[in-house]
């Protein structure tokens, strides 16, 4: 066991989330009719709610108890952001994602979650990337609307502050390897931007996927504990729905559901696959493979047994670890966590990787050499007729007719 | 290592009817005629393996014992059977003692056996009256057709949890048999997980009874995963797990092993590796959890390490066999939790040999045998002791 020290070098956090403070900070960026609709002049409660609700609420809350500014929810005021994570030199660059704005992508009418997420994208262009150049953004789509969440990342995705596509909540109560998401990594793909898949992304109150594989929880407990499971289901199907061969450049970031979770679940996914590999033959490694070339692993949450060797211990069993692990603080939810803690129960020698290195690898920087889209290694049809990657399509054509 | 001669307890071996018609017999009239269907179609014997699922063998039009399983799961080769598990007489897998004894019991030193049923789904059948009925029956065609073949072979029983008092009461009918050690849950059908005050009534009469609880996966129903139904097997089944330790952490939040401190839940077929996570997990939620579920007294690990054993197969097959035995090792105290188990005849079969080629140090003895004896209130054998047919142990409750 490698002794575990401070880190001080430059850090990328990968995962801060900013909120807008309500309906009415998104406004102005909004149709006069969305606008109308959603302000509500003259409405005893006020402006419409344009989000869903957690599945299960936190006692205690969910967000850290000094997060919370003078007004607005934790994450909407950028003084207070500032002074909490952006200073003290400790952060170089900081990707914003979103916590509750998940919840508007979860919103039952598809168009006005469409309008809100478009209206968030550019809010955080000009209120928060044009005021500190440490700050880079996400895309937010609405998943349930796979051509127009195309669209989006096409529209802001090009703006080069934009690094990456938050997937947001799973729209289609599919998981993401189903071929109706296509378009999304079509675009993502085209882009060289990479995927964002939080816990949180089956979580909202509105969807019909419930949170928790095995039925409701009845203790936060429970659901905090079981956070991978989500970021489980959409990455076997990613995996294995051929969506990482015909999008070779696509690369995946999951977080909040710790890390100890992986080494057992990739040996049972290799497990599996081995013995029915004609399930999918496109498939040209194993899972395991992919996912250590494709996939990412945030810090947040990361387990914290009373002994920080034995979780190295398990950590190891992860192929290529020390490139897995991105640091992501998920400031300013209750169990954000400072690099200092992260890097006490981590060797030493991941931190220079895990603080920075994969995040610089991860996401689609400006300036840095975009890496265009690779050629599909399948092609869609490969998969719709069950051929292995190298065979041709259309092998069954020469016997329409014979009877 | 050297190599493990010591004496084998596997707590998952799924022995079957070949075809429904054999246990007909022990269901009521009114429910002989329900399963069995007055239907212009009945005599027509469908080829096994036609019908996916594990009950494919059987006149068309009857009415299944088992609640459907995964279309997909199902559908993996050979039925999701060895194929050498076939036996030369044409019997189902796990329909045929001679077959089971040649490749199992005298194959390998077999302390003792649980006869698990194939899959034991049988509670989840939609229509919960008959589900009722259907225990009843398959418990005591269990009785009468193999719990006094060998003295190696012991079994669970059924019970209609659709119908936790039900339930209870037939815990209580079949538990008093010598050689029934447990009380299997294979499906939830309530769409909650076990540790919900809806089951305690059947924990409490197991419990009375001296049996433990044995948990596998189950019907469909019961394999509903986060994020939406997958898109093939090997997208549904590698998440399985999620569902064992949702099991496992609803117990402890809901305080039934405050309520039933003896209990023993012995979860089978879900895998190991996760087991670190889990209670680091769940012990980082315990001030919420104090919080949510006051009755909860101890960490969470205290009550995994105490009243859950877990089922060894599928081991996780690491390519370097020290990278599971680093995971396995990271917390303390899982050389007691762990039970060996084969699922045979099942494809993902765990060979005895190869198990203990990938356990660390020193946990063979502990994992092939003594743990299961602690979860049955057996006295462990001495580890020279050899056993072939006739078994050479009485039969002890």
């Amino acid at each position: 066991m490698s002794a575990t020290a401070a880190y001080s070098a430059p850090v990328i956090d990968a995962c801060v989330f900013h909120e807008w403070r309500s309906s009415l900070t998104l406004v102005p960026y909004m149709s006069s009719g969305w606008r109308d609709f959603i302000t509500r002049r003259g409405d005893l409660t006020g402006p419409l709610n344009v989000k869903s609700g957690w599945a299960f609420e936190s006692p205690g809350g969910r967000k850290a108890a000094g997060a919370h500014p003078e007004k607005g929810p934790p994450g909407s005021d950028y003084d207070l952001m500032l002074s909490q994570v952006l200073s003290g030199g400790v952060r170089e660059r900081v990707v914003l994602g979103y916590d509750d704005g998940l919840l508007a992508t979860a919103y039952p009418i598809p168009h006005m979650a469409r309008q809100i997420i478009r209206a968030a994208n550019d809010w955080t262009l000009d209120q928060w990337l044009g005021r500190d150049d440490r700050l880079y953004g996400m895309v937010l789509i609405v998943s349930a609307m796979p051509d127009e969440a195309a669209a989006e990342i096409r529209r802001v995705g090009s703006h080069e502050r934009m690094v990456a596509v938050a997937m947001g909540t799973n729209g289609l109560a599919r998981p993401f390897g189903h071929p109706a998401y296509q378009p999304i990594y079509q675009a993502a793909a085209e882009l060289g931007l990479p995927l964002v898949i939080q816990v949180g992304v089956d979580s909202a109150s509105d969807l019909s996927v419930e949170p928790l594989a095995g039925g409701q929880p009845v203790t936060y407990a429970e659901y905090d504990t079981f956070g991978a499971h989500q970021l489980q289901s959409h990455a076997t199907s990613l995996i294995m729905g051929g969506v990482l061969d015909l999008f070779p450049n696509l690369r995946v970031l999951l977080v909040g559901g710790g890390a100890a979770w992986v080494p057992g679940f990739l040996w049972r996914i290799d497990y599996h696959y081995k013995m029915s590999r004609n399930e999918a033959p496109w498939l040209r490694g194993l899972p395991g493979e992919y996912f250590e070339r494709h996939f990412r692993v945030a810090t947040h949450s990361l387990e914290s047994p009373p002994d920080p060797a034995r979780l190295a211990q398990v950590l190891r069993a992860i192929p290529g670890v020390e490139s897995v692990l991105t640091y992501a603080s998920c400031y300013p939810n209750f169990d954000s966590e400072e690099p200092a803690s992260i890097a006490a129960r981590l060797p030493e020698p991941w931190h220079q990787r895990v603080f920075h290195d994969n995040a610089m690898g991860f996401f689609r920087w400006p300036g840095g050499a975009r890496s265009a889209a690779r050629e599909p290694a399948i092609s869609p049809e490969q998969i719709a007729e069950r051929l292995p990657a190298g065979a041709a399509p259309g092998d069954h054509a020469e016997r329409v007719g014979e009877g | 290592m050297s190599r493990y001669q010591g004496p084998i307890v596997d707590v998952d071996i799924h022995h079957r009817w070949h075809a429904e018609e054999e246990a007909l017999p022990y269901l009521p009239k009114q429910w002989r005629e329900y399963a069995a269907g007055e239907l212009e179609s009945a005599g027509r014997v469908q080829e096994a393996g036609v019908v996916s699922g594990s009950d494919a063998a059987g006149k068309a039009g009857m009415v299944r014992f088992s609640a459907p399983g995964s279309v997909v799961a199902g559908n993996l080769d050979h039925g999701a059977r060895r194929r050498d598990s076939y036996p030369a007489n044409g019997r189902r897998p796990g329909s045929d003692y001679d077959t089971l004894r040649e490749q199992l019991l005298d194959r390998y030193n077999y302390f003792r056996g649980i006869l698990t049923f194939d899959i034991g789904s049988h509670a989840g059948a939609l229509n919960q009256y008959f589900a009722n009925a259907l225990c009843s029956a398959l418990n005591d065609w269990n009785a009468e057709n193999w719990l006094d073949l060998d003295e190696r072979l012991y079994s669970v029983a059924l019970a209609p949890i659709a119908m936790p008092d039900e339930a209870a009461k037939e815990v209580r009918r079949v538990g008093k048999h010598p050689k029934i050690v447990a009380t299997l849950l294979a499906g939830s059908p309530f769409g909650r997980p076990y540790g919900d005050p809806v089951y305690h009534p059947v924990f409490e009469a197991s419990l009375e009874m001296g049996l433990a609880l044995h948990l596998h996966p189950g019907h469909a129903q019961d394999h509903q995963f986060t994020g939406g139904t997958a898109t093939s097997a090997v997208g549904n089944v590698p998440l399985i797990p999620q569902i064992g330790m949702r099991h496992i952490a609803s117990f402890i939040v809901h305080g039934v092993f405050e309520k039933y401190p003896g209990l023993q839940v012995v979860v089978k077929e879900y895998g190991t590796a996760w087991l670190p996570h889990l209670m680091w997990r769940l012990d980082k939620n315990y001030k919420r959890l104090r919080l949510e579920s006051p009755w909860v007294k101890r960490w969470p690990s205290e009550y995994i390490l105490r009243n859950v054993k877990i089922s060894t197969q599928p081991l996780e097959e690491s390519d370097d066999p020290r990278d599971l035995m680093s995971v396995l090792t990271s917390v303390d105290g899982l050389d007691d939790v762990l039970c060996f188990s084969t699922d045979y005849p099942h494809i993902t079969f765990d060979e005895p040999n190869w198990i203990t080629k990938r356990l660390p140090e020193g946990w063979a003895r502990k994992v092939m045998c003594d743990n299961a004896c602690r979860a049955y209130g057996w006295t462990p054998p001495p580890q020279d002791a050899v056993y072939e047919q006739p078994a050479l142990v009485s039969a002890e409750a």
